[in-house]
């Protein structure tokens, strides 16, 4: 008997630890795969300041669009109020392939974007830089010429004119194109001294001679505008910035904004330390550091002003904001 | 008197029939006292602890008899004087003279008698072949009674009769001289036996190693004159078990959705069991048992549940080298942040189906010394249940299983499951076993019901490992 109750202790001793040990309940949290939030990995395709424009910003480039048509067969003279005046010479047109439009149907419809504050060069993420170099600009420019919805251009050795109003036009200001590039793995659009065209200070017919704007006369009507480089001659930093682990360099895009010039830096990524930097701050400079981030269909905003520049690392922290705040505060940097 | 008698019927006439008005209200008084009232002992407002009472009365009874009645034998046993020491010489081998037909009774008369005992070789090796059969390993005798008044005469004859047939022989008779029986004092054995009137020879085979009091448990029994040719006394086991189950569910739907049943067939997922308790086994034949006791039984379900889509927020400490140019070092960053990260909770609760249950099994076994088998057979009734864990209710929240009305969602009730089994014993010492039990549960009525409207059964398979204790050291024990 000793021995049966032996057995049956033990067994129940078993049987009861193992009950015991059996857990009630477990709560975890279960992240989703294939969410844009949960992603906190950078890519090291290379930084496209352009698309991410494009996916943070579609409803603004469109909204902003200047539209309006000419016949390309008679002298076309495009007029937005009196902030901007495009004359374009008769049967200037060509298609992209070169041949003449020769339908009977002339009309040519265009769309033009103009920016001219330090806000816009954010909207449209087209930095006053050249790479790491630093742009003053005026006012950029890009007009799209289209027939039937096939995109056209001005025929050679044919130039338009483009009038700009700017009440602060420099005669220091030179003829900048815009181009999309790519360096390394970056895709960047910069802006280089261009041979396409020239820019004037344009001026009324008094004998006072008062400043208008910009005159240009070009062939190019793909992005152009007025520039100038910053003085280099002042002292400059290098400029780290670093966001908590769910920005990205795909989602995420932070620009420098400098106080007293028209200048506007988007900064690059590092994927290997998560960082986003630039060269060349000025180093007693004051500037506004901007990240904006698109995650899932909400937007992040975070921003500090920062009035001497160092190379020790800048922390933003994004926060959700509508879109409308965003703009909002864009516009007022 | 007459007046006495006229007052007493006044008396009478006047009252015999009068009802005195019930106040208003009293009845109603008497009803909310009555619901109100708590009994002296919590229990005995739950009916299921009166099945739990009865269940454990039952088996306390049936231990305390099965050693009652142990005790009974052993008492009885000490008080017999034969000493065993006097048996140790019995033949380990049946002879030819022993090998007598099971159904052969010595009850004739003188003559018939005679003529069995002088022809006694020639019937004994005619019956060899049958009584071999018959007869256990150690070639007892089985189910030979003396059983006349001539019991004397005819041992006597018998014995004479072989003695003169083959020395051999006659030494494993058990009432010759080298038998478990003193020598000198068989004759009076002989006569203790014819006193006692029943003897049962296989009882002494059985006995002659270890304990000859059966024959006098026989007496105190006082089967006078009965012939009980296979009479076995039975035998009574404890048997301890546990098992682990494997175990699966059937939902059955009473007017829910079916949405609302996929949900809840897609959110649970059984997740085994395990069963363990005690029975006591009684033999009702050489084969045949029957068995019953009490049992715990815990069914394992695992319930998922998700939550809708959360964002959690996280602080993290990142680290970063910063290459800073300009002839400066690079600098290390740790920088504590936070991550927000979405998902949905996953909540997992190991919901736990118990039951208090009474097997009733029947069971065939049979087998050798050392391993036998058995069939077992039978149903398995719920006593109460109670349950542990949550699920889902009709509006898809989160609920309590629960079998109280209070807050529950499940009703306990009782049901019953058919059991089937197969058994491998394994005798590891005098008294003690050990089986192994491959069985299948299958619910036959529903284990509980929910409020919701849907209803659960249970099926089981698993494996039962026991010990099994045998109670009355006395019995022949089973399938032997």
């Amino acid at each position: 008997m000793k021995q049966f109750l032996k057995y049956f202790l033990i067994t129940f001793a078993i049987v009861s630890t193992l009950n015991a040990c059996n857990k009630a309940m477990s709560d975890e949290f279960v992240s989703y795969n294939n969410n844009q939030l949960n992603d906190t990995i950078w890519t090291n395709s290379g930084y496209n300041s352009s698309s991410l424009n494009r996916i943070i910003f579609p409803e603004v480039t469109r909204n902003t669009t200047l539209v309006d048509s000419f016949d390309c067969q008679l002298e076309g003279k495009l007029s937005f109020g009196d902030s901007i005046q495009i004359s374009i010479p008769a049967n200037s047109c060509i298609y992209n392939n070169g041949s003449p439009i020769t339908s009977n149907s002339s009309i040519i419809k265009a769309e033009i974007t103009l920016l001219k504050k330090k806000g816009d060069f954010v909207k449209y993420a087209t930095p006053t830089t050249n790479i790491f170099t630093l742009l003053e600009a005026s006012n950029y420019c890009n007009i799209r010429l289209t027939k039937d919805g096939k995109e056209v251009s001005i025929a050679p050795n044919n130039q338009i004119k483009i009038k700009i109003k700017d009440s602060t036009a420099s005669s220091n200001m030179k003829f900048f194109a815009g181009n999309a590039i790519k360096y390394f793995k970056d895709s960047l659009f910069i802006w280089s001294p261009s041979n396409d065209g020239k820019v004037d200070v344009w001026k009324d017919n008094s004998s006072a001679g008062k400043t208008l704007g910009y005159e240009y006369t070009t062939n190019r009507i793909k992005w152009f505008g007025t520039a100038n480089y910053v003085d280099s001659n002042v002292a400059k930093t290098k400029l780290n910035v670093i966001l908590s682990p769910n920005f990205t360099n795909k989602n995420t895009t932070v620009f420098a904004v400098l106080k007293n010039s028209k200048t506007v830096i988007n900064l690059l990524s590092n994927n290997e330390n998560r960082t986003f930097f630039t060269f060349n701050i000025p180093v007693n400079a004051e500037f506004t550091l901007v990240a904006i981030a698109k995650i899932n269909n909400d937007y992040y905003l975070d921003s500090r002003v920062i009035k001497n520049a160092s190379s020790n690392p800048i922390s933003l922290s994004p926060y959700k904001k509508s879109l409308a705040f965003i703009l909002e505060f864009i516009d007022k940097l | 008197m007459p007046n006495e008698i006229n007052f007493d019927d006044f008396v009478k006439n006047s009252l015999h029939s009068h009802k005195s008005p019930v106040p208003n209200g009293l009845w109603d008084k008497i009803v909310a006292e009555k619901e109100t009232k708590k009994p002296v002992v919590f229990w005995w407002t739950d009916k299921r602890w009166y099945m739990v009472a009865a269940a454990c009365l039952l088996l306390i009874c049936g231990t305390c008899f099965v050693i009652s009645n142990k005790n009974n034998s052993e008492e009885v046993a000490t008080k017999s004087q034969v000493p065993s020491k006097q048996l140790k010489n019995t033949p380990s081998q049946p002879s030819k003279t022993e090998t007598i037909d099971n159904n052969t009774t010595l009850n004739s008369n003188d003559n018939s008698t005679n003529a069995i005992s002088s022809d006694s070789d020639s019937k004994i090796s005619e019956t060899d072949k049958t009584t071999n059969i018959g007869t256990n390993k150690e070639g007892s005798v089985k189910n030979v009674i003396f059983n006349t008044k001539r019991n004397e005469k005819r041992s006597a004859n018998t014995v004479n009769d072989t003695q003169l047939g083959n020395d051999k022989r006659q030494q494993q008779l058990p009432f010759t001289q080298n038998d478990g029986v003193a020598q000198d004092n068989s004759d009076n054995l002989v006569s203790k036996l014819a006193q006692a009137n029943t003897v049962s020879l296989s009882k002494l085979f059985n006995y002659n190693t270890k304990d000859i009091t059966s024959l006098k448990l026989k007496n105190q029994n006082k089967i006078f004159g009965l012939d009980c040719p296979n009479y076995k006394p039975s035998t009574w086991y404890l048997e301890a078990y546990g098992s682990a189950d494997y175990t699966m569910k059937n939902v059955f739907a009473y007017g829910v959705s079916n949405n609302y049943l996929q949900r809840i067939d897609s959110t649970t997922k059984m997740s085994g069991g395990f069963t363990f308790g005690l029975r006591v086994s009684k033999t009702i034949s050489d084969n045949f048992l029957l068995k019953s006791g009490l049992q715990y039984t815990q069914r394992n379900e695992q319930f998922t549940s998700k939550s809708d889509s959360i964002i959690t927020t996280t602080s993290v400490v990142t680290v970063r080298t910063i290459v800073r140019g300009g002839g400066l070092s690079d600098t290390t960053v740790r920088d504590t942040a936070t991550v927000q990260q979405i998902g949905y909770r996953k909540r997992v609760t190991n919901n736990q189906y118990k039951s208090l249950e009474i097997p009733l099994l029947l069971s065939y076994e049979n087998g050798n010394d050392k391993w036998h088998y058995a069939i077992n057979g039978g149903v398995i009734a719920n006593l109460t249940s109670w349950y542990q864990g949550e699920t889902l209710d009709t509006s898809f929240q989160l609920v309590p299983l629960s079998a109280k009305n209070t807050n529950g969602f499940y009703k306990s009730n009782l049901n019953l499951s058919l059991y089937a089994g197969l058994s491998i014993i394994r005798n590891i010492s005098e008294r003690l076993d050990i089986f192994a039990e491959p069985y299948f549960r299958y619910g036959i009525s529903n284990t509980n019901t929910s409020t919701a409207g849907y209803s659960q059964r249970f099926n089981a398979a698993g494996l039962t490992l026991g010990v099994r204790y045998k109670l009355n050291s006395k019995g022949s024990g089973v399938g032997n």
